[in-house]
């Protein structure tokens, strides 16, 4: 007696559809797989890299210049860096750490070269943003921009630790890898950046 | 029981101090004031957001990185053809032709012909010429008959497999004989 196949639905609903395409998916490769493909020379596998990782790493560009053209030009040099330093990367931490410290060490270096031209603060000028009234808005942002120079003004190790920190989520283990440094330091470092912070914004005679 | 360390506030604000820590925490208001004043400036820091660019700009920034890792494999050194001549690996052979070929042209004289050696007639300029090329032809398929296409093409000695003188190299010895015949034939 031969055996009988049993159609399975989807082909039922191919033959009963015939306009109908099958489209092959393939499983998204995780960072290790792609960056073993660009090492290996895929041109491909590194485009897709930089698309899951432009938007992190242009953030963290950003934070440093606060400006969107030095920030553009720091992500694709981060990028441009990372592809001709990808035979030096072996695997020892995450990829994104790798890529973070890339981006860390590019954006300093811009700040270094710039030198931002940062005002004192005038204390007088702090208005209550919880206040429930016309311009409150214009308020909060005069104050985001009162931070972000005061961030703007820390020393670069705290910057740094403060950006990856707060803005990126990073543990202390993994901004000591990508800084080059300890979880002690790191740990120290922010907390300095926070006290410095403190003090910049006026909240500490 | 001593105030918190610089360490110990980080634990704080982050929300993992250690229980007995945070028991002092609780009761220090010295602590406790330092404590909230380092979580408030966290939470302002926070607050602070990156402007979104265009939604059109993640593309252009990809496109950008492409066209830079591009110019970086451009910007490599690749030897140009004119530069891989110039390379002692080529030249040498190169060199080592050329004299075979040079030596050849002013040894090889043209009244010692095989024929007329072997028959004892008198040969026509023309017969002189063909075995003088016969000669050479021979001297010339002794000294490829040593490379190989690959060889060849390793050494920079040819522009591409496909030339002229690739294809003499992809000849066995009896096929590079009969073209030898099939040239002096043309040539007669």
């Amino acid at each position: 007696m031969s055996e009988k196949s049993v159609p399975r639905p989807w082909a039922a609903a191919l033959v009963a559809n015939p306009e109908w395409t099958i489209r092959v998916v393939e499983p998204e490769r995780d960072d290790e797989a792609l960056v073993g493909a660009s090492q290996a020379g895929d041109r491909e596998a590194f485009d897709v890299l930089v698309e899951r990782h432009r938007r992190a790493v242009y953030n963290v560009c950003y934070r440093f210049v606060d400006n969107h053209e030095d920030a553009s030009d720091l992500a694709q040099e981060t990028f441009v860096r990372a592809w001709k330093g990808l035979g030096s990367f072996k695997g020892q931490a995450a990829f994104t750490t790798w890529l973070y410290r890339i981006a860390v060490n590019v954006s300093l270096s811009r700040v270094s070269q710039k030198r931002l031209d940062v005002e004192p603060l005038d204390a007088d000028r702090f208005i209550d943003e919880r206040a429930d009234e016309p311009g409150a808005g214009l308020l909060r942002t005069e104050r985001a921009v009162a931070v972000r120079r005061a961030i703007a003004a820390l020393p670069e190790k705290q910057r740094a630790t403060l950006i990856l920190r707060t803005y990126h989520d990073m543990s202390h283990q993994q901004i000591a890898d990508a800084l080059g440094s300890t979880v002690g330091a790191v740990k120290a470092n922010f907390f300095h950046a926070l006290t410095n912070l403190k003090k910049i914004l006026g909240r500490e005679p | 029981m001593t105030h918190l360390t610089p360490d110990e506030l980080i634990d704080a604000v982050e929300n993992v101090l250690a229980p007995q820590r945070r028991a002092h925490l609780n009761a220090c208001a010295r602590c406790g004031a330092e404590h909230a004043a380092l979580e408030r400036t966290w939470n302002e820091a926070r607050a602070v957001t990156v402007p979104e660019p265009s939604p059109l700009y993640w593309d252009h920034l990809s496109r950008r990185v492409r066209e830079a890792v591009d110019g970086e494999a451009v910007a490599r050194h690749i030897p140009s053809g004119r530069e891989r001549w110039y390379d002692w690996r080529v030249l040498a052979p190169v060199a080592v032709w050329v004299l075979f070929v040079a030596t050849l042209a002013s040894v090889v004289p043209e009244s010692t012909s095989v024929l007329s050696r072997a028959t004892g007639v008198p040969e026509s300029v023309e017969e002189r010429r063909l075995d003088v090329l016969d000669a050479r032809w021979a001297v010339m398929l002794d000294t490829v008959g040593e490379f190989d296409v690959e060889t060849a093409l390793d050494e920079g000695l040819l522009g591409h497999p496909w030339s002229a003188d690739g294809a003499i190299l992809q000849l066995t010895s009896a096929e590079q004989q009969e073209l030898v015949r099939l040239l002096n034939e043309e040539l007669r």
